[in-house]
This record gives C-alpha cells, structure tokens and sequence, in this order.
C-alpha cells in the first residue's frame, strides 16, 4: 500500500486558501514540537508529504541540502522554502510567520515574566510531558532518516559523508559551516571525477 | 537598544547561523552576553527554558533577548531581524538551483550535500536520544578515544518511542495526535 500512494503526487489549487493552509500547518507543527529544527522538519515530512502528499520524498531531500546549506533556522527555512514552492512569496511568508508566532509568543510571555508560566515548565508532570514528546520525535527524525536512506544512500561516498558528518557534530563538536563546505567541495570533486572517466 | 538596532544586530546572526541555527546558539548567546546584551544569569535562564518551549530555538533566543532590551516591538524587530536573510537566501537558492541545474556544480552540491544532511539529521538524532532516552548526551567523542564512560537510559521512554514508531507506520493518526499520546505517557513513565 505504501509504495502505490508513494508516487502520486497532489497539486494544490494556488489561491489564498493555499496561503491560510500553509500559515495553520506551521503555526500547529511549531507550536507542538520541541527541540527546534529537525524535530519541525520531521513534523513538515508528516503534514506536507506523508498526509497531503504535495512533495515527494525526492522533493523533500532537495529541501534538505538547501536549508541545511543556507545559513539561518532550519525551521524558518523549511517554511519558506516550502512556501515557496508551493505559492511563491505569499506562501513563503505566510509559512514563516506560522513558524515564527508559537515561540515569539510564549517566549514573550516568559519573559514579562508570568511566573506561572515558568513553574508550570518546571512542573515533574510537565518535564516528563516533553520528555514523551521528544521520544516522539526520535520516532518521527527516525522514520524521516530510514526513508531518506534507502533512496539516497548508494555508495561509499555517500556512507562515509553521513559518517563523518554525525561524529563530527555529535562526537567533535566541529563547526558545521566547515563540514558542509567540505561536502559541497567533495561532492563537486567527485561528479566531476566521474565526468572525467565517463567521458574517456 | 533601539528596535532598529536590534533588528540590524539579528539580521547578522541569521546571515552567520550555518547548518541550522541551533548549533550556533550558544555562540550567539556568548557573544551577546559578552557584549553586555543579556546577563549571565538570564543566559543559563534562556538556555533551560528554549530546550522545552516549541518552537526553533533559535527564535526563542531572539525574541527573549528583544523584549528584555526594549519590550514588545523589540521583540519582533529582533525576530524578523533573524528571519530576514533567510528569505533572502532560501528563495535566490531555489533560483540558483534550478537555473544551474546541469551544472557539474549543482550535481556536486547535491551529490555531497543529500548524505550529509542525513548525517546532520542523524546527529540531531542523537541530541535528542541525549535528552530523552539517556540521562544526557552520549560522550561520542571520549568512547572513540577509547574512555568508557557510560550514560544511564531512561526505560521508560523505550516503550514510548516502539509506540509512536507503529502509530506513526501503521495508523492513520495524525501526527500531532501521536505527540500528545507520547506526551501523556511521558508524564507518566519519564517524570
């Protein structure tokens, strides 16, 4: 059943709804997720490729290389990107501001200084509470990662890229500005490598 | 600080937060409390409270630092000032992309880029486990230097994680739904 829907692809009628849909979609992915960034972009996998089916996987590991590429939140770059995509600057900016007003508004709120607020994230129920959710989103990036794998992952280039990259964040703390210049420059390396002896 | 330099101070940040703000935000949060921006108390108070509120943490970092300098409009003018190169950048990204798309430089970006965003997406996986399935972050670097250190496991979020993995695969809930039921059964297994 998975493989059949897999291909089809819906496009959605590009009017204003589409702008309103995009704005509630990003509003309700960044108001219940935690951990920032990839735990949202899991969540955008979710509600734009697995449910509406608009992109397809494909789609979404083009997604990927950009917004981990360009410099600024992963969350705001998916919603413009995907905005984008799908309704141009109406789209891109009504995505954004879904992302952008869950945490402007709590955090606004924290800091006026509603204390309630700051005991009840304190609160053991409410600790564990998003300990639950993040092992939610383990699930969800744990999927996401599976899926994209099995599509993206053909040779030992491509294993020894993932390894280095995963020890240098988790394990070297590197700086990731330096491990995507490096992969950009070896993934030119080697297309162009690959030219070369194809054309001999 | 007034709302205009806020604005113009954010927008650097976002120009400057490669591979997906979050790894950048303690050097930002350096910086301004280094620059006398935000106190060292409100920094530790920050970092705690920008782990569990939805939302991009980098964000949070932002608009907390705008409205402690100058209340509400500082607040949003430092949050557009970190959003706005992202349109500037993602949307010419999306043009470059498809003008050059034949291009060995294209291919090769693509080429290097698709595994090693799963790499980034792989340590982001990690980082969590770190906060949820262990009591804190895996010493990945001191076990490949041969220290054996060892983290404990929360059991309880095993379970947890087994059932979003088959809700999320074989029902036909929506994920948000699947968050709260994870949500409900972390309050009461990881408290």
């Amino acid at each position: 059943m998975d493989g059949l829907q897999e291909e089809k692809i819906i496009v959605p009628e590009k009017n204003w709804r589409l702008d309103l849909v995009l704005f509630l979609s990003f509003l309700k992915i960044a108001s219940i997720t935690v951990g920032g960034g990839y735990a949202i972009l899991a969540a955008a996998r979710e509600e734009f490729i697995c449910r509406r089916r608009w992109l397809s996987d494909d789609d979404f590991s083009e997604m990927m290389t950009v917004i981990i590429t360009v410099p600024g939140l992963l969350a705001i770059n998916s919603a413009i990107y995907l905005g984008w995509k799908l309704h141009r600057f109406s789209g891109a900016l009504t995505a954004a501001l879904g992302a952008l007003l869950p945490s402007v508004t709590v955090i606004m709120l924290i800091a006026a200084g509603l204390s309630a607020i700051t005991g009840f994230l304190q609160n053991p129920f409410v600790q564990g509470a998003f300990k639950g959710i993040l092992c939610g989103i383990i699930a969800m990036i744990g999927l996401t990662v599976i899926k994209m794998g099995k599509s993206n992952l053909k040779s030992i280039f491509d294993w020894c890229m993932i390894l280095i990259c995963i020890l240098g964040i988790a394990a070297w703390h590197w700086n990731p500005a330096i491990l995507i210049a490096g992969a950009i420059a070896a993934g030119i390396l080697k297309v162009s490598l690959g030219k070369r002896g194809a054309a001999q | 600080m007034t709302p205009l330099v806020l604005y113009l101070h954010f927008m650097v940040y976002g120009f400057l937060c490669f591979g997906g703000g979050y790894m950048l935000i303690p050097f930002i949060t350096a910086d301004l409390v280094h620059g006398g921006f935000l106190s060292a108390a409100d920094f530790a108070n920050l970092s705690s409270i920008a782990q569990i509120t939805p939302g991009p943490i980098g964000l949070n970092t932002a608009t907390y630092v705008g409205f402690l300098q100058s209340g509400f409009t500082g607040a949003l003018f430092a949050s557009l000032g970190l959003v706005t190169p992202a349109f500037l950048l993602v949307i010419s990204a999306l043009k470059l992309l498809k003008r050059y798309e034949h291009t060995v430089f294209i291919k090769g970006f693509l080429a290097g880029m698709k595994p090693a965003s799963l790499g980034f997406t792989c340590a982001a996986l990690l980082i969590f486990a770190g906060m949820s399935l262990f009591t804190g972050a895996l010493p990945l670097g001191k076990w490949l230097k041969g220290e054996m250190t060892g983290v404990g496991i929360r059991w309880g979020a095993i379970p947890i994680i087994v059932l979003a993995v088959i809700l999320l695969k074989k029902s036909k809930l929506p994920f948000p739904l699947v968050l709260g039921i994870c949500a409900v059964c972390g309050a009461f297994l990881l408290k």
